[in-house]
């Protein structure tokens, strides 16, 4: 488990290292806009949340 | 070894001619085919539902080792997007992420169905791949039905910066992270059903056999294969290994007490014992195979059978 936890805080900071050193620049939405189509994301929360229970 | 030369001479060749790098990736990784392809037949063969999980796994380290590349890209890239899809860049699009995400999300809840709650990582493994399977569902549907909302901005998702919920990681990084919280849990959760796998030819011939001893006998079991005509237990040759026939099919030559002979067939998943006199009062005077035969043995006295 402590090799886990290392691998695991190593991997956390070189993904944190290239995120600050590495910000992508691209389209990006208003705040408004990136809200409008959140029904969809419900849904898709709501199946894969039905499916996992089907599984347990 | 010959596969090895093999890749070794397509990378080289690669280089030279200056191919993609997804045609040295592809050159690399086609002489194994055929050697995965019959490994991972023979293991789901002997191992039923843990030669799927390896697959698996293996298939799933691939897609690791793809976001891991497009990470690297990104840093050698200065963040150019455009120049950083990883080694088969031609399947990094959201069809293609949608369907693989949907196959590793079924993969994992079969295993869970089948090997049930003895395997707690696959729990794990479940829940990352249910949080990156709500992404890929969100990110299709805007992709298929509204891909000029997803051109201009929709592409980072829900938890991705700038998407609907938002966090401070780029969609790049983010599902990076997903990954690594959906791999990592099942490479160990792989590692962790070996110490409960066994042979399925050995519990076909020892229905009786407790898991725990399955368990015990497969890791001691070793495989020979013999070709059609092949003698296996001669009149003469006296041990103290038990024969499982995994396939093919083998001639056995068996005498009584009263001297009387007959002959039986074996097929798979059936044995037999080369000890002197066995449980049915008889001893095997011969054993050969009619076909090419792979056989399974071990010993009697390390098995306790």
């Amino acid at each position: 488990m402590t090799g886990l936890a290392t691998l695991t805080v190593v991997v956390a900071a070189a993904v944190a290292y290239v995120q600050v050193t590495v910000p992508l620049a691209g389209p990006s939405l208003t705040r408004a806009d990136t809200m409008h189509y959140w029904p969809v994301a419900v849904i898709a929360g709501l199946v894969v949340l039905i499916a996992t229970a089907a599984v347990a | 070894m010959l596969a090895v030369s093999i890749s070794s001479a397509f990378v080289l060749g690669g280089v030279i001619e200056r191919l993609p790098l997804w045609g040295i990736a592809l050159a690399v990784l086609l002489p194994w085919l055929p050697i995965w392809w019959f490994d991972a037949a023979w293991q789901t063969r002997h191992y039923g539902l843990y030669g799927f999980f390896a697959a698996l796994t293996v298939f799933q380290l691939g897609h690791m080792t793809e976001h891991a590349a497009e990470l690297v890209q990104l840093f050698r890239n200065h963040g150019d997007l455009a120049e950083s899809h990883g080694v088969f860049g031609l399947l990094d699009n959201e069809v293609v992420h949608f369907y693989w995400n949907i196959g590793v999300w079924l993969g994992i809840a079969f295993l869970l169905y089948r090997l049930g709650s003895k395997n707690p990582w696959l729990w794990v493994a479940l829940v990352a791949a249910s949080l990156h399977m709500v992404e890929h569902f969100y990110l299709y549907w805007l992709y298929v039905v509204h891909q000029d909302f997803w051109s201009a901005g929709g592409w980072a998702g829900i938890m991705g910066k700038g998407g609907l919920l938002g966090s401070p990681l780029d969609r790049p990084y983010l599902h990076f992270v997903y990954n690594y919280f959906e791999v990592v849990p099942l490479v160990i959760a792989f590692w962790d059903q070996g110490w409960r796998v066994y042979d399925r030819y050995l519990a076909r011939a020892f229905p009786t056999l407790s898991e725990e001893d399955l368990v015990a006998a497969t890791a001691r079991l070793q495989r020979m294969t013999v070709l059609p005509g092949a003698v296996i237990i001669s009149q003469v040759q006296r041990s103290d290994s038990t024969y499982v026939v995994s396939k093919g099919e083998v001639a056995l030559i068996r005498e009584d007490e009263n001297g009387r002979r007959w002959t039986s067939m074996l097929g798979p998943g059936q044995s037999f014992e080369s000890m002197a006199i066995g449980r049915a009062r008889s001893r095997v005077i011969s054993a050969a195979a009619t076909q090419a035969s792979e056989l399974l043995t071990v010993s009697l006295k390390a098995s306790g059978t």
